[in-house]
């Protein structure tokens, strides 16, 4: 969960920064790359994981933030 | 004059060596995690890299030998096989990722996948240690890695809370993920006293023709190069407590490492970031290439030396040539980079009580030292490194397993 966090964190800050040019094209793909990579681990773990209802909501929450992320990061990336 | 000339120099190659990819990765992964809490680790490492710099430079000022070479005639040839495969597999490993830290730093620069410049980064290696002397190596690279000051621009613009810093510099117990806090600490400490740190410095000694007129010029070397190099990790630190902590990113991939410089410097921060990474892991590179070269060749009494003909010294030449090439091919078959970092520096510092408990030995034999030998300060000192080294041998393993995932 901590790691879907981070990743979450990592393409808001990845989209600030590629927003103002202060990143390169090259450097934002790999982080794209890197994000999805996160989300699709992650996504499995948690599905094995999160036992109860509450666990499966949360779960189901930083999977949607880290998606949002994700497009962000994708859209500055344009 | 001519001296102080050397000093200045050395102290600016101790410092434009100090980073490299294990002390730039695992800096950045404690501040990321701990914020400042960590800079005792920082602090520790260095000083215990001053300590041994400063006595293994002595014992080959003193004697004209190598810390290799002694070891095999004292000990013999037997044990000299444990601390021979004890430092070469460590540095094997770290040279595997400090040719994947120049990888992914042109990968992240151009685009193009990193194991596809795993096996050109050796070449250019090969070919500087190949066709140079050991000044341009030591030297060239090391000067070059100066950039890596950027980090102290970065952190001053940062305005770190100094007093934090300050509090920092005392070690602590954490209050959530003890597991991860040691085993950065000690992935730390290995980073900071990598065998290959001082068993290059003793060497370039020699290269460098040191006799005990030098004493003071390896004191203040060893002593001032590191407590700067030692503050420029710190800066490294600092910038990811104060870039990623407050955030929640955990530097799980170089990826993220290269934003720390972006966030308060912008486009020149990115760039710099890339520039430094590459130019001291490619320094790293050769002197890890060659300080591996030199034990084997040292111990097992090869003609050696970087400012000889190859043709003159063809199994020293032949052994870095091998290694260096060896090394790249994990890379170039896509391992990864950042774990390898991680694991090559716990390795490093479970190896250490090799290399550190002979030193105890050979630092107080007379014959060799003469009057140069340890006194009870610096036995104190090497005793409590001893101590740290045996306590990292066995605690490495274990905290990996805990808190390395």
């Amino acid at each position: 969960m901590s790691r879907l966090r981070s990743w979450t964190a990592t393409t808001k800050l990845a989209a600030e920064l590629r927003g103002v040019r202060s990143t390169n094209g090259a450097l934002t793909g790999q982080l794209l790359l890197r994000a999805r990579e996160a989300r699709t681990t992650g996504a499995a773990k948690l599905a094995t994981l999160a036992q109860t209802d509450s666990q499966r909501v949360a779960a189901r929450s930083l999977l949607d933030s880290l998606q949002a992320g994700i497009a962000r990061l994708q859209q500055a990336s344009r | 004059m001519k001296k102080w000339g050397e000093v200045a120099l050395g102290v600016v190659t101790s410092m434009g060596g100090f980073l490299e990819v294990g002390s730039i990765a695992t800096s950045i992964q404690a501040g990321a995690a701990f914020g400042f809490q960590l800079a005792w680790a920082l602090a520790l490492g260095t000083i215990c890299l001053a300590v041994l710099m400063e006595m293994t430079g002595r014992l080959a000022a003193v004697s004209g030998r190598s810390y290799a070479d002694l070891l095999r005639e004292h000990m013999g040839v037997r044990f000299f096989v444990i601390p021979l495969v004890a430092v070469l597999v460590p540095s094997f490993l770290v040279l595997v990722s400090e040719i994947g830290g120049v990888a992914v730093g042109l990968q992240m620069a151009t685009g193009i996948a990193f194991r596809w410049w795993a096996i050109p980064v050796a070449l250019l290696g090969w070919l500087l240690l190949w066709r140079g002397t050991f000044k341009l190596v030591e030297q060239g690279t090391a000067l070059l890695g100066l950039v890596s000051l950027v980090f102290l621009v970065a952190a001053l613009k940062l305005k770190p809370d100094w007093g934090a810093v300050g509090a920092g510099l005392i070690p602590s117990a954490p209050d959530h993920d003890g597991a991860s806090y040691w085993y950065i600490a000690v992935s730390i400490l290995g980073a900071s006293i990598s065998p290959y740190l001082y068993l290059f410095y003793s060497a370039g000694a020699l290269e460098d023709g040191w006799s005990v007129e030098y004493l003071n010029v390896n004191r203040l070397t060893a002593g001032v190069g590191n407590l700067f190099g030692g503050g420029l990790a710190l800066m490294v630190l600092l910038c990811a407590g104060m870039v990623f902590l407050p955030r929640g990113i955990r530097a799980d991939a170089y990826e993220q490492i290269a934003l720390v410089l972006a966030s308060p410097l912008g486009r020149a921060g990115l760039v710099l970031f890339l520039v430094t990474l590459c130019i001291t892991c490619f320094g790293a590179t050769v002197e890890i290439t060659l300080s591996c070269a030199y034990l084997l060749a040292q111990g097992l009494g090869w003609p050696w030396s970087e400012n000889m003909r190859p043709a003159r010294d063809a199994r020293f030449a032949v052994t870095y040539s091998v290694l260096i090439l060896l090394a790249s091919l994990p890379i170039a078959l896509g391992a990864d980079p950042l774990a390898l970092t991680n694991i090559s520096m716990v390795i490093s510092a479970a190896s250490l009580p090799v290399t550190v408990i002979p030193l105890v030995v050979l630092m107080n034999d007379r014959r060799v030292m003469t009057r140069h030998a340890n006194g009870w300060l610096s036995n104190a000192a090497l005793l409590l490194i001893s101590v740290m080294a045996l306590v990292l041998f066995f605690a490495a393993m274990p905290l990996r397993w805990f808190g390395g995932a």
